[in-house]
């Protein structure tokens, strides 16, 4: 008992290290971008929202944009915090901004510093902007004039277009295995700013990505073929408009809304006794019509034609992914991961990266349509 | 005074002011007998003789008219109902006695008096509110209980209301106690065992078990306990409870202290003790684990689904009560981003401009909490709300206005504050109150592992401890899956056919051959 009463306060009092970290005497990151300066440095961008405590219980956030360069990101965050009184954590970051030059070079050399961090937030969003990343997150957006700060912003952008398909869920942890996955690539939201008064971001489509370099962009909304095509069976509001006929001569009768109830997703990879590759996506989606202008959608045949068209014009829309995801040389969709897992000895003798362009690979989507809306 | 060393006899004592025929049977055990050839006179100067400068102990002279043989009555006057003297003594005595002896008065009945020849006996006798009786024949003398009847009303506990259920409470007398008990047990297997513990404080003290279900061990123990007791005085019944209870140092109450009759009288049923005391209010039952904390007489008087939802409701605000403080503590000072995004900068708005740590900030206001609660306990009702506005208001408002303490603080503060009056025992919820204080520090310190050693040593603590030789964690730890439908729930009444294991009652098994009707459909 004795022993006891000595060494309790000699635990608590000689043990060097205390690792607390006060929330009121840090500065929080809400977003991270990151360029590169013409002679390469990495210039690291930082949002650190103030609250400002106005009275008791209401508080206003105001973002102030730090940023600093330096040879490493990690380089780029010290003398970040250098900049600003305490410290700077990234516990809560919420998106991680590439510019678009700095994507095509490389990112996981910018990412590093997060998956070495046991404190970062490895669900923070990624996305690669048009032009610089520090234009994106230093830009008064409109909306952050109201709510809160530009990583909300940012973030919330980016999870309403994953919720309409625009673009394929992905996050810091989810993309680090494909990064290091020499059978399949990966596809981040691709932000464009846009405006002049009034100030807004938009998730134009996607940007491909091959191993760890940004290799071009789909847009929107053919990026909605490209996330249905992934396998997703279904998001909040996966949905497109098509243009079905040239007939009508009111444009806005030409076109069809849907929303996709469920997908099904059929993948296949194959290789011939010749040794020639061939990959094949079928899609069976179940749809709503939500939008017809034509009408007359109670008649089966009716249906029936809409069904034929839109499967047409989606097939088409698939394969044209297909083929640019070819001609960038980026594959997301995994068609090297099948080639390692069922054919591992064909995919050994290949260099996958030159083989990959001249694979045979087709989509096809077969529309079914289930719903078509409250009106009879 | 010889019988404290030899507390068996104590019950014969009890037992012959109440049956005479125990007296003879005394006698021969009795060390100091009179002897012969006194004077009345000698006889009660000795009696006097102790209580020297007291001025209530009263000597009354009376002379017989029949045969001019003199009566002493000795009664102390502050305890005695000069009414019942009257009426028992005087009134028969004037009536009768010049036809016949006392003796043979006493004997048909008209006399309500016991006949004692011990003499050592008289002086507790009359510290018990009897009067004596001393005739010429000094060889004994005789004693009537005259006690003044200073009762107060029977009425509803105030720290243990309910909203249904019997609305009686005990008061400070014994035998309205045990009235109150008897009312609702109807068994001649109620077993009533009376105690005086304190040398000079002769504090009565009843022992009541059910004879066929509780345990005769522990039962021993409780008793060898309380024979044990050696002191001048035993003031409250607070005294005892530390005198017979196992581990003095822990937190934890160790007895169920309870001013309810229906309390007692449930947890007699299940296998348990009670001790009744003289003079307070209070009872205690042993022995408890846990979980009898937290049982209200009202979770049976609702539907079980709503007692059970109750009875959940309590158990978690332990761990509010316990841990909440120290879970703030920890997120804002260690674990900050556990803290959802969205809540994050409101939390750390109002943190920014606190000048001191987590800590000192929730120790302030736990503090001011308790001072609040001490000085309302202490106040007559009318500035008692006074200090309600002043404490809540005040200090809750401009506290956060100065800038002294955070917004959120006052939140954790004040939840913490109800979920720990939420416990239906004063006690635990003391117990509960206390113990947030280490778990504060700990979390200051380590964070949540400072929170999880904490409930670690708790859960140990728990698991170790034992009253009167029943385990305190029982249902938990020994588990008992059967008994955790009447501890974390409260499982319906046609359900609870046997007893809770940890009591090792001696029938075990509970009748309970409920809901047999018919259906008509």
């Amino acid at each position: 008992m004795k022993k006891v009463t000595y060494l309790l306060p000699i635990l608590f009092l000689l043990t060097g290290c205390w690792d607390q970290t006060m929330l009121n005497q840090t500065k929080l990151i809400t977003a991270g971008g990151f360029d590169y300066t013409k002679d390469d440095k990495v210039i690291g961008t930082a949002a650190v929202p103030q609250a400002v405590a106005v009275e008791a219980g209401q508080s206003k956030v105001a973002d102030l944009i730090f940023s600093s360069t330096g040879f490493t990101a990690r380089q780029t965050r010290l003398r970040l915090d250098r900049k600003v009184t305490e410290r700077l954590e990234a516990s809560k970051n919420q998106v991680v901004v590439f510019g678009e030059k700095a994507a095509k070079k490389d990112i996981y050399h910018l990412l590093d510093v997060f998956y070495r961090d046991p404190k970062s937030a490895l669900n923070a969003k990624l996305a690669v902007s048009k032009g610089r990343a520090a234009d994106v997150i230093s830009t008064k957006f409109e909306e952050t004039k109201t709510s809160t700060g530009v990583g909300e912003y940012l973030r919330d952008s980016i999870i309403s277009a994953e919720e309409s398909a625009t673009v394929p869920k992905e996050n810091i942890q989810t993309i680090c295995p494909l990064m290091f996955d020499p059978g399949q690539d990966f596809a981040l939201p691709y932000l464009e700013p846009m405006g002049d008064k009034i100030k807004t971001v938009k998730v134009g489509g996607v940007a491909l990505f091959n191993g760890h370099k940004m290799v071009g962009t789909i847009k929107e909304p053919l990026s909605v073929v490209y996330t249905m095509m992934t396998g997703e069976s279904s998001t909040v509001f996966m949905s497109t408009t098509k243009k079905i006929s040239n007939k009508k001569n009111q444009n806005v009768l030409n076109y069809a809304t849907i929303k996709v109830q469920k997908n099904k997703r059929h993948f296949s990879v194959k290789v011939s006794p010749t040794g020639e590759i061939s990959a094949q996506i079928k899609l069976k989606t179940k749809v709503v019509v939500t939008e017809y202008p034509p009408d007359k959608l109670s008649s089966p045949t009716e249906i029936e034609k809409l069904e034929k068209a839109l499967s047409k014009r989606l097939s088409k829309d698939a394969q044209e992914v297909i083929n640019r995801l070819q001609k960038m040389n980026s594959d997301p969709y995994g068609v090297g991961r099948k080639m390692i897992a069922f054919h591992y000895p064909t995919w050994k003798k290949l260099d996958w990266a030159k083989e990959y362009p001249k694979t045979k690979f087709t989509a096809s989507i077969d529309v079914n349509i289930v719903d078509s809306g409250i009106i009879e | 005074m010889t019988f404290f060393k030899k507390p068996k006899k104590l019950k014969q004592i009890i037992a012959s002011v109440q049956k005479e025929d125990k007296t003879e049977t005394y006698n021969e055990v009795g060390e100091s007998q009179i002897e012969q050839k006194q004077t009345i006179e000698d006889i009660v100067a000795q009696i006097k003789e102790p209580f020297a400068s007291t001025e209530d102990l009263i000597t009354q002279w009376i002379e017989l008219p029949s045969d001019d043989s003199r009566v002493a009555l000795l009664y102390i006057e502050s305890i005695i109902d000069r009414k019942l003297i009257q009426d028992q003594i005087l009134n028969p005595l004037f009536e009768l006695s010049n036809e016949i002896g006392m003796d043979s008065l006493r004997k048909m009945g008209k006399l309500d008096l016991t006949k004692h020849t011990d003499m050592t006996m008289a002086q507790s006798l009359l510290l018990q509110s009897h009067t004596l009786v001393f005739t010429e024949d000094t060889a004994c003398f005789y004693s009537v209980s005259t006690p003044v009847d200073t009762k107060r009303d029977i009425t509803e506990p105030d720290n243990e209301t309910i909203l249904r259920g019997a609305h009686d409470g005990f008061i400070e007398n014994l035998s309205i106690n045990l009235a109150l008990i008897r009312k609702r047990l109807k068994t001649p297997k109620l077993k009533v065992k009376y105690y005086r513990v304190g040398k000079e404080t002769h504090t009565t003290i009843a022992v009541v078990y059910v004879d066929n279900i509780a345990n005769p061990d522990y039962v021993n123990e409780v008793e060898n306990r309380i024979k044990s007791i050696e002191a001048d005085g035993i003031y409250a019944p607070g005294n005892l409870e530390e005198s017979i209870e196992d581990r003095p140092f822990s937190f934890f109450p160790q007895m169920v202290s309870t001013e309810r009759p229906d309390r007692v009288a449930a947890n007699l049923m299940e296998g348990r003790i009670a001790l009744v005391y003289d003079t307070s209010p209070t009872a205690h039952i042993m022995p408890v684990n846990f979980f009898t904390f937290y049982q209200s007489v009202d979770d049976y008087n609702n539907r079980w689904i709503i007692g059970s939802f109750f009875r959940l409701i309590r158990l978690f605000s332990f761990f509010i009560a316990i841990g909440l403080p120290a879970v703030y503590i920890a997120t804002v000072s260690f674990h900050f981003e556990v803290i959802p995004f969205g809540l994050i900068l409101l939390i750390k708005s109002s943190l920014e401009d606190i000048p001191y740590p987590p800590l000192f900030e929730a120790m302030l206001m736990e503090l001011t909490i308790e001072l609040i609660r001490e000085a309302s306990i202490r106040l007559p009702t009318r500035i008692g709300s006074t200090i309600a506005i002043v404490g809540g208001l005040v200090i809750g408002d401009a506290v956060v206005k100065a800038g002294l303490v955070s917004n959120l603080m006052i939140i954790i503060v004040a939840v913490t504050a109800i979920a720990a009056y939420i416990v239906p025992s004063n006690e635990m919820s003391a117990a509960v109150r206390i113990l947030r204080f280490p778990f504060m520090i700990a979390a200051a310190t380590m964070g949540f592992v400072g929170i999880v050693f904490g409930f670690m040593i708790l859960l140990f603590h728990l698991c170790r401890l034992y009253t009167f030789g029943a385990p305190y964690f029982a249902p938990i730890a020994p588990l008992s899956l059967k008994d955790l439908k009447d501890s974390i729930i409260r499982a319906p009444f046609w359900v609870m056919n046997r007893r809770p294991q940890d009591l090792d009652a001696q029938k075990r098994s509970l009748d309970n051959q409920v809901r047999k009707w018919e259906k008509k459909s």
